[in-house]
């Protein structure tokens, strides 16, 4: 009995060990997300105890189609490309499932949007062709009544020099709102991007 | 003389009006009415299957799949083959077949809209529901069942819209997150898969109503045999003796339970994109005489079809 009690409490404690040592730790779970949505202690086929191998699927398990969700996202995808390459960025190329992340401003960001990509914890995006960028979302744009400032593209608003909004971060080759001065910055600036490039039809016009 | 000139030339212009009318509505079998978005040409390919979501069968063979991506509802045949497609306005999730019709949930009008079998809009139900994620039909009893996941019930209508009832019934065993669902008019049965809530701590579940809306049994995905746990049910069909298919959409498979028994029969497919494998399934079918069954295959855009695999 005592060797089955000691065994219990030793799997147990190896268990909040390896918790601890895995990244995204969810010190600060969103409350959202309860952990089972996602992950299972017994026989998860998934690495780092993960319902399934694959994050997209298990994302849109509850955001895609006949998901419980009420917010019913898609990848940010281009399968018909024209004046741009194809390209698709999955969810985890965007948000953070685990946590809202502090950005470099001081702030938190809104909708799980940035990772922690080097180690200081602030929420960056992996851009395709720019690096690790900062990114800086705290408001949902005007069009839902929500401030200008650090909305999806604000054109450097604050006047800090940097395109950080998360829909500026990655753009370079975009006609609007690009992660630098060049092009256009006054397309539909500080407003609800996602009233017409919908999340759920891969954020395209 | 200019008068009578005149005539003819209507009469010749209303003559040739009727000929190309009568011409285009001959052309193809393949519809042309109502809201028909178009038909299949040579000039314009059908468009092909990129998000299916829903499916089911009429009794004459026709398939019709919800595309949640493309807004549309096709009619295949068993073959696969595109037969007609129309445009819905907005995201259509549920899809069933009923007195001759077809019943298409509007996740974005947050409505059930019926038409017919050439697409042109007939009506809807009447009566707002949240998000119409399935819908199942007794034709024999003329009812349709409506699973709502945002409120949490079935809503249950006659098929021209009046609304009966929901279920559960008051006090009856609730649902937490019910998306697929089938009737079993042998057994006036409703049965439910319903994602369960963590918060409640409930698993996710397959639930069994009578069409009174009064709980008969739960099953849930945590506690059967080991290699047929689920944990985001979606879709359901049932055998023809009676048992039932479930799809589970994070696990990639169609799971097979015994209705009297609860226990695992079979499985069909695994998660992947390979042949016979499945990426988010969605939803089930069986054809009844050559018990094929059909799933929608969501991330790998397609149908994936297990020969025999619905052999009670």
């Amino acid at each position: 009995m005592k060797k089955r009690l000691a065994i219990l409490l030793f799997m147990v404690a190896a268990s909040a060990l390896l918790i601890s040592l895995t990244p995204g730790k969810p010190e600060a779970l969103n409350p959202n997300h309860q952990c089972s949505y996602c992950h299972s202690v017994h026989g998860a086929p998934g690495p780092q105890l993960l319902n399934n191998t694959v994050v997209e699927t298990l994302c849109l398990t509850c955001h895609g189609p006949a998901g419980i969700s009420t917010l019913k996202a898609d990848v940010h995808q281009n399968d018909s490309p024209t004046q741009y390459p194809a390209f698709r960025i999955t969810c985890t190329g965007c948000h953070d499932s685990h946590d809202n992340r502090p950005n470099w401003l001081g702030g938190t960001n809104l909708e799980l949007v940035g990772r922690s990509q080097d180690g200081t914890g602030l929420a960056k995006i992996d851009t395709p062709n720019s690096g690790i960028r900062n990114t800086v979302f705290e408001s949902r744009g005007t069009n839902v009544g929500d401030p200008s400032l650090h909305s999806f593209a604000d054109a450097d608003e604050d006047g800090n020099g940097v395109y950080d909004g998360i829909c500026e971060v990655c753009h370079t080759l975009t006609k609007f709102n690009r992660n630098n001065s060049s092009g256009g910055h006054k397309h539909n600036t500080g407003k609800t991007c996602t009233n017409c490039h919908a999340h759920v039809d891969y954020f395209l016009p | 003389m200019n008068r009578k000139l005149l005539f003819a030339v209507i009469a010749l212009a209303l003559v040739g009006y009727l000929v190309s009318s009568h011409t285009l509505k001959g052309k193809a079998d393949q519809i042309t009415e109502g809201s028909v978005l178009s038909e299949s040409t040579t000039t314009t390919p059908p468009p092909e299957l990129v998000q299916p979501a829903r499916i089911a069968a009429s009794p004459d063979g026709d398939i019709f799949v919800s595309d949640y991506k493309q807004n549309l509802i096709f009619t295949l045949g068993s073959d696969l083959s595109v037969r007609k497609y129309f445009e819905v306005d907005g995201k259509p999730l549920g899809v069933a077949w009923g007195q001759g019709k077809i019943f298409v949930g509007n996740e974005t009008t947050q409505s059930v809209e019926v038409y017919n079998r050439n697409g042109k809009l007939l009506y809807d139900l009447g009566m707002a529901v949240t998000s119409p994620t399935d819908i199942a039909v007794d034709n024999d009893r003329n009812m349709v069942f409506v699973s709502d996941t945002q409120e949490q019930v079935v809503k249950v209508f006659d098929t021209s819209g009046t609304f009966l009832s929901q279920i559960p019934a008051a006090g009856q065993k609730v649902l937490r997150n019910p998306t697929g669902i089938a009737v079993d008019p042998a057994r006036s049965e409703v049965i439910v898969s319903d994602f369960g809530d963590p918060l409640k701590r409930e698993p996710a579940s397959v639930k069994i109503y009578d069409y009174d809306g009064t709980f008969r049994v739960v099953m849930y995905g945590s506690t059967v045999q080991s290699e047929y746990r689920f944990s985001r049910p979606q879709g359901l069909a049932l055998t023809a003796n009676g048992n039932f298919m479930v799809v589970d959409s994070m696990l990639g498979e169609v799971l097979v339970f015994d209705r009297n028994t609860l226990q695992g029969i079979r499985s069909l497919g695994s998660f992947g994109s390979a042949e016979g494998q499945l990426r988010l399934p969605l939803d089930v079918m069986i054809l009844p005489e050559s018990t094929d069954v059909y799933v929608t295959d969501n991330r790998n855009g397609r149908i994936d079809v297990f020969r025999g695999g619905g052999t009670p």
